[in-house]
């Protein structure tokens, strides 16, 4: 499980997270939702360890991503916003490269590549080099990298970001899949069907604050709407126009 | 340590398959013996145009003695001489021609200094080189007309000569070779170290930027310095192997271009100058680990290493041109210590010991140093998401 509690990260004059504060539990899908620009991705930079922040603590699984981020990496599977592979090498090998960075033994990561090449359906281009892919191929070869060492703690930016139809149901049923595994999964979207279509929990971004959180009826219900599309709008409304 | 290994090991094989590093290694083997087979060809075409020469010659009717003197030299064919000799020159019909005046006779006869004139275009090298030998063969000539003049009135010539100079060269003729000619051999390596790892240096840092992938790769649990080390190690064995092929490719054409250089080390002087060549390519890759991750992109990084490209070059001019005389700091430096050890090794002369440990330890330490900082800095925010 995931505990943030008041982040804050500017850059120059710019607030771009002030003052966040959630959870993603476990056997969970926790969903960061807000407009473009609305910090998504800085906070969950600062979630992975990658960035620091000015302010506030994260916890994986009770390891100070800031003063112990090896182990908490070790504890995580991310997705970074940047989709990119290495493209003189094979689907396969971009796998097999990270597996081997975590140091996980070769006959279990080929076990788990064989597992995913089935359950993603990605044996038709696995073992061609990544410079050929399609946007659909290319993201379920990084969405498998990521979750090689099957972590407890998944974090995916903008995962079905530019997917069609078929590669966004194949994303969703993996992260139930992950849920039903009792991860924590947090992943952020600024698509509002998305997220209350699958998530348990919903944290509402916008202009780098928490605007709302909780269950999709408890929102529905704090902003006074029967549609959860009106809620966000309405709840991420003001900001936005002000930024 | 293990995660370094496993860096190495991806960028190696993604530097194998690709194309650019080929081109660069292609490139790097072949610029040697090319540079080598022209020099060559153009020094031994001087050579054999001077020792077969033409010799235009215009009033030819007014110096007889003089003529006919010039006829009887070896590898000298006097011919008759353009109407227009400046001009003639200045277009390239002749490399040079000789003119005597009129009253050459006349001057003669009466013990006046006899002019006689030579056009040539200095900025031509067969032309300099020509005029070089006739000048000389002219001065011979008044020598010897000197010293008849002298006998014929009883004074021995030896009374105008009080001074007989003799240059006893110190300089050995393989050392001096060494240092003209071969100055291109220290060049030619150290660039093929300084450039070796330049493709995987900058593919594997500043493409990981450009592509995006170091964020990911960031997330793996593995510290950075490891990440560094192991791209370093892929982008050194790069530039080590280059060095390598440099070498035997040096080895190659002084054996089978005899004259280019006439000089032929042993095998022992060959290992020594790998000796020195390896550490230094080790530290030219951490230099391009440091630029690489300075660098936003591929093209950037590139555009880095055109700055620094001067490097190897700057050892070369300094020797060539005496800018520096070699001394126990020398060894101190990098690339300089090691080119002039490169020469010595070449030139048959001694390389103590200490000095091929001294060299190649700063050189390591250096690329200790280097490393460590590109590792600090490949992690910041700046580098991470800046693009």
């Amino acid at each position: 499980m995931i505990r943030v509690s008041g982040l804050r990260k500017t850059f120059g004059k710019v607030i771009a997270v002030d003052d966040v504060s959630f959870a993603a539990e476990d056997g969970a899908i926790t969903g960061l939702l807000g407009p473009n620009g609305a910090g998504k991705s800085t906070t969950l930079r600062m979630l992975y360890g990658l960035m620091a922040p000015e302010a506030g603590e994260v916890a994986v699984d009770g390891v100070d991503v800031q003063r112990r981020t090896m182990a908490a990496q070790e504890r995580i599977g991310a997705l970074p916003d940047t989709h990119a592979l290495y493209p003189r090498l094979t689907g396969r090998e971009n796998i097999r490269y990270f597996a081997r960075l975590r140091g996980i033994p070769a006959d279990v990561t080929e076990g788990r590549l064989d597992e995913f090449v089935r359950l993603l359906e990605m044996a038709d281009f696995v073992d061609r080099r990544a410079k050929g892919y399609s946007h659909g191929e290319r993201s379920r070869v990084l969405l498998a990298r990521a979750l090689i060492h099957e972590p407890r703690n998944v974090l995916l930016d903008e995962p079905t970001n530019g997917l069609d139809v078929m590669s966004t149901r194949r994303m969703r049923d993996l992260i139930r899949e992950l849920r039903s595994r009792g991860c924590a999964v947090l992943f952020s979207s600024h698509i509002m069907q998305e997220v209350s279509l699958l998530c348990d929990h919903i944290v509402i971004v916008a202009a780098g604050r928490v605007v709302a959180a909780g269950s999709p009826d408890a929102i529905r219900e704090a902003a006074g709407c029967e549609d959860l599309e009106d809620a966000f709008v309405r709840l991420t409304g003001p900001q936005q126009e002000a930024a | 340590m293990r995660s370094a290994g496993v860096v190495f090991r991806k960028e190696l094989l993604d530097g194998f398959r690709d194309r650019r590093a080929f081109i660069a290694v292609l490139v790097s083997i072949s610029i040697f013996p090319i540079v080598m087979l022209v020099m060559g060809r153009f020094a031994e075409g001087i050579q054999d145009e001077l020792r077969n020469m033409e010799l235009p010659v215009a009033g030819q009717q007014n110096a007889p003695a003089l003529v006919e003197w010039l006829a009887q030299q070896p590898g000298l064919e006097l011919t008759p001489a353009p109407e227009d000799p400046e001009s003639a020159v200045r277009n390239r019909e002749a490399d040079l021609v000789l003119r005597i005046p009129a009253d050459y006779e006349e001057r003669f006869a009466e013990g006046r200094p006899a002019e006689v004139e030579l056009v040539a275009d200095s900025s031509r090298t067969a032309g300099g080189a020509k005029a070089g030998r006739v000048t000389r063969l002219l001065e011979s000539y008044g020598q010897e007309v000197a010293a008849l003049r002298l006998v014929s009135r009883g004074i021995s010539p030896m009374l105008v000569r009080p001074l007989a100079v003799e240059r006893a060269e110190v300089f050995s003729t393989r050392r001096r070779r060494a240092f003209s000619a071969l100055g291109f051999i220290p060049f030619f390596l150290l660039m093929n170290a300084f450039f070796g790892g330049m493709q995987i240096a900058s593919d594997a840092i500043a493409g990981e930027r450009e592509r995006g992938s170091i964020e990911a790769l960031l997330l793996n649990a593995v510290p950075a310095r490891f990440l560094i080390l192991g791209k370093w190690a892929a982008a050194a064995v790069f530039a080590v192997f280059l060095t390598l092929l440099g070498i035997g490719t040096c080895v190659l054409v002084l054996r089978f271009m005899p004259g280019a250089l006439n000089i032929s080390p042993s095998v022992t002087d060959w290992f020594l100058v790998a000796v020195t060549a390896i550490p230094l390519a080790l530290f030219c890759s951490a230099i391009q680990v440091v630029l690489s991750t300075y660098a936003k992109s591929y093209k950037e990084a590139q555009t880095y290493f055109g700055y620094v490209a001067f490097l190897p070059m700057i050892p070369f001019f300094a020797v060539t041109f005496n800018w520096v005389e070699q001394g126990t700091w020398t060894a101190f430096i990098p690339i300089l210590g090691q080119h002039l050890m490169i020469l010595n090794v070449m030139a048959g002369e001694a390389v103590a010991a200490w000095e091929f440990a001294l060299a190649g330890l700063i050189a390591l330490g250096a690329a200790a140093a280097l490393l460590r900082f590109a590792s600090g800095l490949f992690v910041r925010e700046s580098v991470v998401f800046v693009r």
